[in-house]
């Protein structure tokens, strides 16, 4: 799932928030303060999550979204903004909510079939279809219209992960495989087509992830203390041994040029035992660079012996 | 009006769920080394986390052909590449959260397309995607210096036509040739490097118009001054030239609502020799400004990539090229500015 929220405190934020307040608090002509509400729904729309530029330009359905979302913020200002309090608000949530509830009530099912014909008429792997899956990806979270089925059926932290990763699933699916939407299906509705994926997304998910139910994903502290599994020997440990045995003479004739001692065995091992590329290069009396790069395009070589060997 | 132009940045989070944790937890569980475990651990998920992000630019990836999915290799070496089709590895690399630096481990590959860098939030629910560098920097890399991913899906693409035209000719015995050929039916013929040798016969592009368009003004707003083209012109004149207007955006200026900027590439071909062609390449900035961008650069890339040649403008008019290449050869030029750019491939 993308998240896209403008998180930034920008100077247009304080701009508008001068606005606010010059609104609710000085005695304007009528035409003046629509100029002022005018003013600020444009900045209030310069984060928007969607109907963005591309290469500078705005056609189409994403103009006529931009428009219409800068009527219905227009509209949502002169109804409440004259009213509340404008210094307790913080002005970065005021403006989040007044884009997702001008956003949400514009993407209809229509829209959003406009969106997603768009990107379909995008060649595959061009800008512009990046563009438009970005736009589209984006336009159908704030739509709400995205289904939340078998709600009831899990615990609401299990139901969590499990949406999620259906969310993400969906996501690629209509990324990767917009070509297949055919509008004429689904009743004509381009959100049947999401959510019908959706909904077999999170049955696939409750089969392959049911030993989460009982655990939590772990934080970045948690991975401090892992809990390794008691499967012995582990690969790390196997692929250790296989390489120190050497048993064929291969790791210790790979060598850098004229350097018999610097050879795959040796880096390896020493890689293994947890020194540093610095040590092994003082070691060596080599630079880190000629090593590494000379480690890493053996790997690359032996991987499909090692490969062979010890995951057969 | 000006305002209702400008854009302010977002902030690209990618969730983590289910599948990126279920399979970091397995290829952590093959390391007896905790600190390799948790290595393993968080380069699987910011392989995720990049795979997610580019497959919903519309881009498939192959995680089975990465060698970051791969459980000999991760024991062997800090590895989070992800092979994106069509184009190439990219490599994922992370910081934790409240880090400005990234810190390049020594044994990261040289010759990925893209390093995309992400950080992770405490929970490891979520990624941010901070942006994207094309070299590999040296050591460190101070979080501010990378370039945005507004720029990623048009350096995907541009790099994509370049691959393409390297497997041109072996891709007719290969994988699926039906499925090739019907992403190639939809793509614009520019994606295919431009053939020189057939402007020598006469042959027009779409994209690329005779020099005496260009002299005509109403067709381009503003081409800075006629008399001074038409003497570039006679110095042209052996052989074939044509332009094409390219349009260089770079995000500062979209970010502040700036015009774009429009540079006239013109490109001359002449005989030398049978096999032999003279190249020319020169470049003008389209609009009223006499002067190129200040910090434009202009670079000559050989078939792998690789600069021959190189300018930077400052207070400059116009750069220049002058090269020779036997007949099916590649090259690209690049220009590029604030880390934005523009790739045109040919074959001579």
């Amino acid at each position: 799932m993308i998240d896209f929220e403008s998180d930034q405190f920008s100077s247009s934020d304080e701009l508008l928030k001068q606005l606010l307040f010059e609104l609710q608090h000085s005695k304007k002509l009528f035409s003046q303060q629509q100029l002022i509400i005018a003013r600020m729904v444009e900045l209030i729309l310069r984060s928007r999550p969607i109907c963005r530029q591309f290469n500078g330009n705005l056609w189409g359905i994403y103009q006529e979204i931009y428009d219409q979302a800068k009527q219905q913020i227009f509209q949502l200002i002169t109804q409440d903004g004259l009213w509340f309090n404008s210094k307790k608000i913080n002005i970065n949530t005021w403006k989040n909510n007044l884009q997702k509830q001008a956003f949400k009530s514009i993407l209809t099912d229509a829209k959003l079939k406009q969106l997603g014909l768009e990107a379909q008429k995008a060649p595959p792997q061009s800008d512009l279809r990046s563009y438009a899956l970005t736009e589209l990806i984006r336009a159908i979270q704030l739509s709400g219209r995205l289904c939340r089925p078998y709600q009831e059926s899990f615990t609401p932290q299990f139901y969590q992960l499990l949406y999620e990763e259906a969310v993400i699933i969906t996501f690629s699916y209509v990324c990767l495989r917009i070509d297949l939407y055919d509008p004429e299906r689904g009743k004509g509705k381009f959100m049947n087509w999401v959510n019908f994926r959706l909904e077999k997304a999170i049955i696939e998910c409750r089969r392959k992830f049911n030993h989460w139910q009982t655990k939590e994903l772990p934080t970045i502290t948690d991975l401090e203390t892992i809990n390794q599994p008691e499967i012995s020997p582990l690969l790390s440990e196997l692929l250790y041994k296989y390489i120190e045995e050497d048993a064929n003479q291969i790791f210790s004739q790979i060598h850098i040029r004229n350097r018999p001692d610097a050879n795959f065995r040796a880096i390896a091992l020493a890689k293994f035992n947890g020194y540093s590329w610095e040590e092994i290069a003082e070691n060596f009396q080599l630079t880190v660079s000629t090593l590494s790069s000379f480690y890493q395009r053996s790997c690359q070589k032996l991987a499909p012996l090692l490969k062979q060997e010890l995951q057969s | 009006m000006m305002l209702k132009m400008m854009t302010d940045s977002l902030t690209i989070n990618i969730s983590l769920s289910l599948t990126a944790h279920t399979q970091a937890e397995q290829f952590s569980y093959h390391q007896s080394n905790p600190q390799k475990a948790k290595q393993i651990y968080l380069n699987t998920l910011a392989v995720y986390a990049v795979n997610n992000y580019i497959n919903y630019l519309g881009w498939e990836t192959s995680l089975e052909t990465s060698d970051s999915w791969n459980p000999l290799l991760q024991s062997l070496m800090n590895i989070a590449d992800l092979d994106v089709i069509n184009c190439g590895k990219v490599e994922c690399l992370f910081v934790l959260p409240d880090q400005h630096w990234l810190e390049i481990p020594a044994e990261v590959s040289s010759d990925r397309i893209a390093y995309i860098i992400l950080q992770f939030h405490e929970s490891l629910r979520q990624a941010t995607l901070l942006g994207f560098v094309t070299q590999v920097p040296s050591h460190r890399l101070a979080l501010n210096q990378l370039q945005s991913l507004d720029c990623l899906p048009d350096y995907l693409s541009q790099l994509k036509q370049v691959n393409h035209s390297e497997t041109l000719s072996a891709r007719s015995s290969n994988v699926a040739p039906t499925k090739k050929a019907l992403l190639s039916a939809h793509q614009p013929i520019t994606t295919q490097p431009i053939k020189l040798s057939r402007w020598l016969e006469g042959i027009l592009e779409t994209d690329w118009q005779p020099m005496e368009e260009l002299l005509i003004p109403t067709k381009i707003m503003a081409f800075r001054s006629v008399d001074q083209l038409q003497s570039q012109k006679e110095h042209l004149l052996s052989g074939v030239s044509r332009f094409k207007i390219l349009e260089l955006n770079p995000l500062l200026d979209s970010d502040n609502g700036l015009p774009k900027l429009s540079l006239a590439l013109i490109l001359n071909i002449s005989p030398l020799t049978n096999e032999e062609k003279d190249i020319s390449v020169k470049i003008y900035s389209v609009h009223q400004n006499t002067y190129l961008p200040q910090g434009l650069e202009v670079f000559v890339l050989n078939q792998q990539e690789i600069p021959i040649m190189q300018a930077q403008a400052h207070h400059t008019e116009t750069i220049e090229f002058r090269f020779s290449g036997e007949e099916g050869e590649y090259f690209s030029i690049k220009a590029s500015l604030h880390n934005c750019d523009r790739v045109e491939t040919f074959v001579i």
